[in-house]
C-alpha cells in the first residue's frame, strides 16, 4: 500500500498545546468516553473493539479485543488494567511521542479499557528513561480529575476509575508483560511462565489486561468513530492508524503517522532516503530484534502478515536505516551486548547463549575471530533461540533473529574480517 | 540513612512515600517508585535506606537489595549531582555515540561505569540503553532533561550549562 497519511494517534502534536485537556476537549476529545460510559455497556464496548481488530502495537500483534475477551467471569477478585509504556526496544519512540504530547488520548483509551474489563485501576508502566513523559501523564492525569473525567462517579455515572503512573528504574525485560508485573509488584523484572497468562492471573494475582500505549490510545477513535471506521484504514492483516518511527542514517527522522501497511520503501522516500546522499545498506525495520532487510527487500507493505511473508517483524514500527558505511559485524556486536546486557538471567540458553554470541562476534570484530566462528555464531544463535518453548520469555528470539539473519544475508562480510585480520569498512 | 538520623522515611518524603503505597493494594509495589525518589534525591542508595525501606514497605532488606543491583538507574555509590546518560545503542551508535562518550569523559574527568562521580562531586556519567529519543540520535538523558541531536562541539556547552 503506498503511504496514506492519518491524523488521529498524535492529532494535534503540532500544536504548543497539545498536550493540554482543553486542547484534547477542542478536538473531540474524551467524547467516546462520554458516549461509553452513558450509552454502551461494557460488552459492547469489547465487541466494538473486538470487532475493530486492533493488533497489539507493543509489537506482537494480538487483538486486543480478543484479549480483553479472556477475562474469566463471576470471578470475585479486583481486574487490572495494566498499560505497558516501558517502550526499550532499540530504534522505537512512538510511545514516548503519544505520552508526551497526547497524554489525554491514552487516559482515555485507558479509562475505556478500564470500564469494558469491569477494572477501578490502572497502571501505566512507564520506563524510568521517560521522565518528560512521566510529567507529561501526572499534569494530564490531574487535569482529568479536575474535569470529572477520572476518579469517584465518572461524568455522574456510578464508574469510578483511578489511572496511576508506574515508574520503571531501567531493564529492557520489564517491556515484556509478565516482567512490567513483576516490576509493578515491585521486584526483579522476572518473566513469568505462561500460562496463567495475566488475563487469568496477573498483578497481585487477580486478573489483568496488559495492553500497549499504541493500542489504547487507538480506542477512543474505535468508539468514538465506530469500528467500522477504524477497518476502513489500513490493511485486512491490520486495520488502522500506525506510528512508525524512523532513525539512523536517514536525512528526516522522526515519528510519522500512515495507515497500516505503508510501504517501507516509499517510507524512506518520504523521509528524504538515505542522508548525505548515501547508498542503503539495509533496514532494520522493526526495532533491534527484527530480521534485517537488504535494499531490494524493502518494496513491502508495513502490517504483521505482509512483514513476515518478507522474513522479518512489524514489530515496534522502529525502523533504523543504515547506510552502505555502516559495518554490520560493528552493528551486530553493538546489538548483542544490548541483548547480552539486558537478559534477565532466569534461563540458561538465553543467559549463557546471548553472553556467548556476543564475545564471538567481538572476536570476529576485531580480526581475531576463525571461519569456523561464523558458522558457531549461527548455530549458538539458533541454540537459544526460543520458539521451541527454551526459554519463558521472547528475549533470547529477540537477540536471535537480528543475530542468524545478519550471518545469512552479509556472511560476505563477516568472512572479510576474518580473512583480513580487522574491520575492511576502517581501512 | 541519607541524613543519618535514623528515621526512615526522612520527615521531608514521608507524605510523598505514604502518598505512593496508597496507589497499590500491596505495600511492596511502592518500592521501585520509592527506591527512584531515594536516588533522585541522595544521588545513591544507602544500606541504611534499604533497611529502613524494607521495614517501611514490609519485605526484607535482601528483597530491596535484589532490586536495586537489578535495575541500572539504581547506584549504590553516589553519583553525581547531575547524572549523564549516554545513549550507545543502534541508532545512537551509528550517529557517533562514542566519540562524544570519549569527549564527555575526558572533560568531566570520569570514566562512565567506574561509579564514580567528578572530582567536585558534580557530574557522573554511563552509557545506557536506548533511551527512545532515536531520532534525535545521538541522545544524552541528564537528571530529567532529555538533550539530542549532540554534535562534538556542543559538549562543551551542555557542560557548563548544567555546571549552571
Amino acid at each position: 500500500m503506498s503511504l496514506k497519511p492519518t491524523n488521529i494517534l498524535l492529532r494535534g502534536m503540532e500544536k504548543e498545546s497539545s498536550a493540554t485537556i482543553e486542547n484534547y476537549i477542542s478536538e473531540d476529545g474524551y467524547k467516546a468516553l462520554e458516549k461509553a460510559l452513558k450509552e454502551m455497556k461494557p460488552e459492547e464496548i469489547v465487541a466494538e473493539v473486538a470487532k475493530a481488530r486492533i493488533r497489539g502495537r507493543g509489537g506482537a500483534g494480538f487483538e486486543a479485543g480478543r484479549k480483553w475477551g479472556f477475562l474469566p467471569k463471576g470471578v470475585d477478585k479486583p481486574v487490572y488494567l495494566a498499560c505497558n509504556a516501558d517502550e526499550s526496544e532499540p530504534g522505537t519512540f512512538k510511545d514516548r511521542h503519544i505520552m508526551e504530547h497526547c497524554p489525554h488520548r491514552l487516559l482515555e483509551g485507558c479509562l475505556l479499557a478500564c470500564y469494558a474489563i469491569g477494572s477501578k485501576t490502572g497502571y501505566i508502566y512507564v520506563r524510568g528513561e521517560f521522565p518528560g513523559a512521566q510529567q507529561s501523564l501526572w499534569r494530564a492525569i490531574d487535569e482529568a480529575h479536575e474535569k470529572g473525567y477520572m476518579g469517584e462517579k465518572i461524568l455522574g455515572t456510578d464508574f469510578s476509575c483511578e489511572i496511576y503512573v508506574h515508574t520503571g528504574a531501567g531493564a529492557y525485560v520489564c517491556g515484556e508483560e509478565t516482567g512490567m508485573l513483576s516490576s509493578i509488584e515491585g521486584g526483579r523484572g522476572h518473566p513469568r511462565l505462561k500460562p496463567p497468562f495475566p488475563a487469568v492471573e496477573g498483578l497481585f494475582r487477580c486478573p489483568t489486561i496488559v495492553n500497549n500505549v499504541e493500542t489504547l490510545s487507538n480506542v477512543p477513535f474505535v468508539i468514538h468513530e465506530g469500528a467500522d471506521a477504524f477497518l476502513a484504514l489500513g490493511t485486512d492483516d491490520t486495520p488502522g492508524p500506525k506510528l512508525f518511527c524512523v532513525s539512523g542514517h536517514v536525512e528526516k527522522p522522526g515519528c510519522y503517522e500512515f495507515e497500516a501497511g505503508a510501504n517501507l520503501k516509499e517510507l524512506l522516500e518520504h523521509c528524504g532516503g538515505v542522508w548525505k546522499g548515501r547508498k542503503l545498506k539495509g533496514i532494520i525495520p522493526g526495532g533491534a530484534s527484527a530480521h534485517i532487510l537488504k535494499p531490494d527487500e524493502i518494496d513491502v507493505s508495513m502490517d504483521f502478515g505482509s512483514m513476515a511473508r518478507a522474513g522479518s517483524i512489524l514489530g515496534s514500527a522502529g525502523m533504523i536505516v543504515l547506510d552502505e558505511t555502516t559495518c554490520i559485524v560493528e552493528l551486530l556486536r553493538n546489538a548483542l551486548e544490548f541483548f547480552a546486557h539486558e537478559s534477565c538471567g532466569q534461563c540458561t540458553p538465553c543467559r549463557e547463549g546471548t553472553g556467548w554470541a556476543k564475545k564471538i562476534v567481538t572476536r570476529i570484530e576485531a580480526g581475531e575471530g576463525t571461519m569456523e566462528d561464523i558458522d558457531k555464531l549461527w548455530e549458538v544463535a539458533d541454540n537459544f533461540e526460543g520458539m521451541g518453548g527454551k526459554t519463558i520469555c521472547a528475549l533470547a528470539d529477540a537477540a536471535a533473529w537480528p543475530t542468524k539473519s545478519y550471518v545469512e544475508k552479509f556472511r560476505d562480510e563477516f568472512e572479510e574480517h576474518v580473512r583480513l585480520g580487522r574491520c575492511p569498512m576502517k581501512g | 540513612m541519607a541524613e543519618g538520623n535514623g528515621v526512615f522515611p526522612p520527615d521531608n518524603l514521608k507524605a510523598e512515600f505514604d502518598g505512593i503505597v496508597a496507589r497499590y493494594p500491596k505495600k511492596t509495589a511502592a518500592l521501585i517508585p520509592i527506591l527512584m525518589r531515594l536516588q533522585e534525591e541522595f544521588q545513591h542508595i544507602t544500606t541504611e535506606d534499604m533497611d529502613g525501606l524494607a521495614a517501611y514497605l514490609d519485605t526484607t532488606p535482601a528483597h530491596v537489595l535484589g532490586v536495586v543491583t537489578f535495575y541500572t538507574m539504581f547506584s549504590q555509590k553516589k553519583r553525581g549531582k547531575h547524572h549523564i546518560y549516554l545513549c550507545k545503542t543502534l541508532s545512537c551508535h551509528i550517529r557517533g555515540a562514542e566519540e562524544l562518550l570519549s569527549l564527555f569523559e575526558e572533560k568531566l574527568g570520569v570514566k562512565a561505569h567506574s561509579g564514580d562521580a567528578s572530582g567536585d562531586g558534580e557530574f557522573s556519567i554511563d552509557t545506557g540503553e536506548c533511551l527512545g529519543l532515536c531520532e534525535q540520535a545521538p541522545c544524552v538523558l541528564v537528571d530529567d532533561q532529555a538533550i539530542g541531536n549532540i554534535t562534538p562541539e556542543m559538549v562543551d556547552q551542555i557542560i557548563e550549562e548544567l555546571r549552571g
